[in-house]
């Protein structure tokens, strides 16, 4: 049985690369490049880590032994550091085993770097099979993004069968966002246009749909028993949860807590949440902003019901009504989300939203800022979610 | 390297053929498992694992019927074609609930796209798979309209 938290655990410092990097540099520098920046805002040295967690993608970086690799590049070999490979979610799952090591006692700081950088010719999907149960599946020429596309086109087949509306006006929020933040890949850049929106093929996916950047974050962790040696620190909290990596058992898995899904609900983004909602002692209706992982709007709209904003099936139409903007019910993914934000993967899909959502409470955001943002979320889903990470971040007077 | 075995022999493990022919029930026949203690079933066979109803660690081949409905479908026409499949473009993708209630995530050959709907019936069809690393073709299920 899991214990209840123990002891806070705070992030101290969050540093990430734009989305839209100048210059074509290898994983290794994009996560020297994050880390370093983090240690000088809070006056650290590497050797002041007690552990670095590096979450990095299997199969975009070849290197088999990047726990040394890292270790030796980022702190002269005088610290541990494992690597973390667990598909988008990478950060997150990072973070949440950071978070834990802290809860042990043990240590007392520790630093989660994600890069996404492919060091490989290939691209991913070409190169692998890019999903799971690859003996079977990938032989059949299925990836992730069949499952993806599956999935969210189960949701619009049984939610919103005759419009795209809904989905239209999550991404086209998605761009609002996207366009005011100087991080995002589509800063000052145009709002595709109607007809793309509306296009059903290819160009509508584009339109409607995450683009992959490259991206590095770093997130600095301490426990109390330290944290008074930092000025700025903001209470963390996480959880995890995890489905059948298998796409057809994403139906009726005979679990209990599994057992009335199917793939247009998410019980791993549920359990993510719960866990989440418990250590950091709130509801879901203590949250004031969220970011979430929408690699399309139905991820969004399915993600938001499995956290407890509203009933299956209803959220399509909480983004139809803008409840999704800065002054809406939910604001959500004030960064941009991945639709305008960018979709990188392990190296910001969860780090990237700690790094806006502590903004967000700093109110730093201008346009996109969210009025009296005190709580925020942050969620990120892995290999076609099987796996979800979900954070409550928030200043110490929030407790 | 030594005097009878003068050359360097690299370790090579892919995609082979050894497995592609291990496992080659779950291809050619959807071979999945019966839980020996709650008579859960599951898809694909998940030997050397546990039930996750019951969490018992004994299982029985189970063959599932090979036909179902279409549970939900997509067409792939977004430009990322798998490797191996190029020449196939474009796919309709489904993940299908056979007779049983076991789901399978397969391709519907030979129709339309815009035949499918949510309960369209299908049956299972013996096909061609990707290539192995090796060259070698491999053979397994995909899904045809069953128009009886």
């Amino acid at each position: 049985m899991r214990k209840k938290r123990t002891k806070k655990i705070y992030v101290v410092a969050a540093t990430m690369t734009s989305a839209r990097p100048d210059k074509d540099y290898d994983y290794r520098t994009y996560s020297a490049k994050v880390f370093f920046e983090a240690l000088d805002k809070v006056n650290l040295k590497p050797e002041d880590m007690d552990m670095i967690n590096f979450a990095y993608n299997e199969r975009a970086i070849p290197d088999t032994a990047v726990g040394p690799m890292m270790s030796e590049f980022l702190t002269g070999c005088k610290v541990p550091v494992i690597g973390i490979s667990q598909a988008c979610a990478g950060g997150g799952v990072a973070s949440y085993n950071m978070y834990n090591l802290l809860q042990s006692g043990r240590f007392e700081m520790g630093a989660v770097v994600a890069c996404s950088k492919s060091d490989i010719f290939y691209s991913m999907e070409t190169a692998s099979g890019n999903g799971n149960y690859n003996d079977i599946d990938f032989n059949l020429g299925l990836t992730h993004m069949m499952y993806s596309s599956l999935k969210e086109d189960a949701y619009k087949q049984r939610y919103t069968p005759d419009s795209l509306d809904p989905a239209i006006a999550w991404a086209k929020q998605d761009y609002w966002f996207g366009q005011r933040n100087d991080m995002s890949l589509n800063y000052k850049k145009e709002m595709p246009s109607e007809d793309d929106f509306n296009d059903t093929g290819y160009v509508g996916y584009r339109a409607r749909s995450a683009s992959g950047k490259s991206q590095a974050t770093c997130l600095i962790f301490v426990t109390e028993d330290v944290a008074d040696r930092f000025e700025e620190k903001y209470l963390f909290d996480i959880g995890m949860g995890m489905k059948p990596p298998y796409f057809g058992q994403h139906y009726y898995y005979p679990t209990d807590t599994h057992k009335d899904a199917d793939i247009t609900y998410q019980p791993g983004v549920h359990l993510a949440s719960e866990e989440a909602y418990e250590n950091a002692g709130i509801t879901v209706d203590d949250v004031d902003v969220f970011q979430v992982h929408d690699l399309t709007p139905y991820d969004g709209f399915m993600i938001m019901e499995s956290l407890g904003v509203c009933e299956r099936g209803k959220m399509h139409e909480l983004a139809l009504k803008g409840e999704t903007s800065v002054t809406g019910k939910y604001p959500t993914n004030t960064d941009g989300g991945a639709i305008a934000f960018g979709h990188s993967s392990v190296g910001g899909d969860f780090s990237s939203k700690i790094v806006e959502n502590i903004a967000q409470i700093k109110g730093e955001c201008g346009e996109r800022q969210v009025k009296d943002c005190n709580i925020a979320l942050a969620h990120a889903y892995g290999t076609h979610q099987s796996v979800d990470v979900v954070a409550i971040i928030r200043r110490e007077d929030n407790e | 390297m030594s005097k009878d075995f003068p050359e360097i022999i690299p370790r090579v493990e892919t995609y082979g053929t050894q497995r592609a022919f291990r496992y080659k029930d779950i291809r050619y026949r959807l071979k999945g498992s019966e839980c020996r203690g709650c008579k859960e079933r599951y898809f694909p066979a998940r030997e050397g694992s546990l039930c996750p109803k019951c969490g018992a660690r004994e299982f029985e081949d189970y063959y599932p019927p090979k036909t179902g409905q279409v549970e939900a479908h997509w067409l792939d026409n977004i430009g990322y074609p798998a490797s191996g499949y190029t020449d196939g473009f474009q796919r309709s993708i489904v993940t299908i609930r056979l007779d049983d209630g076991l789901h399978v995530v397969s391709e519907v050959v030979d129709c339309e796209e815009r035949e499918l709907k949510k309960g369209t019936r299908v049956r299972m069809a013996f096909r061609k798979h990707k290539r192995e690393e090796t060259g070698n073709f491999t053979y397994g299920y995909k899904f045809v309209l069953d128009e009886e």
